[in-house]
């Protein structure tokens, strides 16, 4: 009886222990559920884009950091966004008024450039948007850009698919 | 009394349960702050030089900046490294537009300093991947960061990172 009562013992099941198991079952589902979020509705295609980043006021001694064949992180979410393809550096302009046209007119600014890069990576696309390893891209994202050597935040300003 | 001794010491599947837990989050920690590499890599730190640059300060609040030189991090308070000799305070730039519309490099005229200077770091190069101060932390031209030294508070532009002769 007493040896019953051991056993009994030894496997009793309580509160605590099935709050336990409930919050690892609700965890695991949760995690289901992003998964399954990130990963669309399961007929994302695979894909190749070419995108370009355009960094703004990047300062004359640092804009030719950035090299051909050097890889994109996004540094806030750590994905990697792809392969610098090109690199294009234009005279950085802001927009100011002129007091002798009474107009704004697009002003150079000296020692600063805009540096367009130009990036290749595989994505893919779900119907709805691009992804590049679960960062979604588009015209007009920002994406805080992480090279070798170099740290910058930009937008994208141009997207298109390239032929398989 | 010895059937009390047996229940206390008893060792369920929720114990390994939790225990397998514990180690799965320590090992993300490890994984997620690159703690594995340091552990392998701790002596192959080297010195670099960062160059640096710190725009627009008034000269008051820039004016003990070397005098004593190390380097902390402002949101962790970590060591960053040491001032180099060399530090050069100089009136600020600026940018005015003219009446024509054209922009302008000038000076301010407000008595604005920038300061150019390089801090003395250890850290690694990482082929394909950049420069990671103390080997985990990745640092590089165009990041702005902020620090303190012991009397200055300030937020400087990397420009250059070089390993030291």
């Amino acid at each position: 009886m007493e040896n019953l009562n051991e056993k009994t013992k030894k496997f009793r099941f309580n509160a605590v222990d099935a709050i336990i198991i409930l919050a690892i079952v609700a965890v695991a589902c949760a995690a289901v559920l992003v998964f399954s979020m990130l990963g669309g509705d399961g007929q994302d295609s695979a894909v190749k884009v070419e995108y370009v980043v355009q960094l703004s006021q990047v300062r004359g001694e640092i804009s030719d950091k950035i090299k051909v064949g050097d890889t994109v992180i996004d540094s806030a979410s750590k994905y990697n966004l792809g392969t610098v393809k090109s690199i294009e550096k234009l005279p950085y302009t802001e927009a100011v008024f002129s007091e002798s046209e009474g107009t704004e007119v697009m002003s150079e600014y000296p020692e600063h450039y805009y540096v367009r890069v130009t990036v290749t990576a595989d994505a893919a696309y779900n119907g709805s948007y691009y992804s590049i390893g679960g960062f979604r891209i588009a015209t007009g994202v920002r994406i805080y850009t992480r090279f070798p050597d170099f740290l910058g935040e930009g937008y994208c300003i141009s997207l298109h698919e390239l032929e398989k | 009394m010895m059937k009390n001794k047996e229940n206390k010491f008893r060792f369920g599947i929720i114990d390994v349960a939790i225990i397998l837990a514990v180690c799965v989050l320590l090992a993300g920690v490890f994984v997620r702050y690159g703690l594995i590499d340091s552990w392998g890599g701790g002596d192959e730190l080297k010195e670099y030089s960062v160059s640096f640059m710190i725009l627009n300060k008034h000269p008051d609040s820039v004016d003990g900046l070397t005098q004593l030189p190390d380097v902390y991090y402002k949101d962790s308070g970590a060591y960053f490294g040491t001032l180099e000799a060399g530090v050069s305070i100089m009136p600020a730039e600026d940018f005015v537009a003219m009446p024509d519309g054209t922009i302008v490099k000038t000076t301010s005229s407000a008595g604005k300093v920038d300061v150019r200077g390089s801090i003395k770091v250890k850290g690694r190069y990482k082929d394909g991947e950049g420069f990671f101060h103390g080997g985990t932390t990745f640092i590089a031209p165009g990041g702005k960061m902020e620090m303190y030294t012991a009397n200055a508070d300030f937020t400087m532009l990397i420009l250059d990172i070089t390993e030291s002769n």
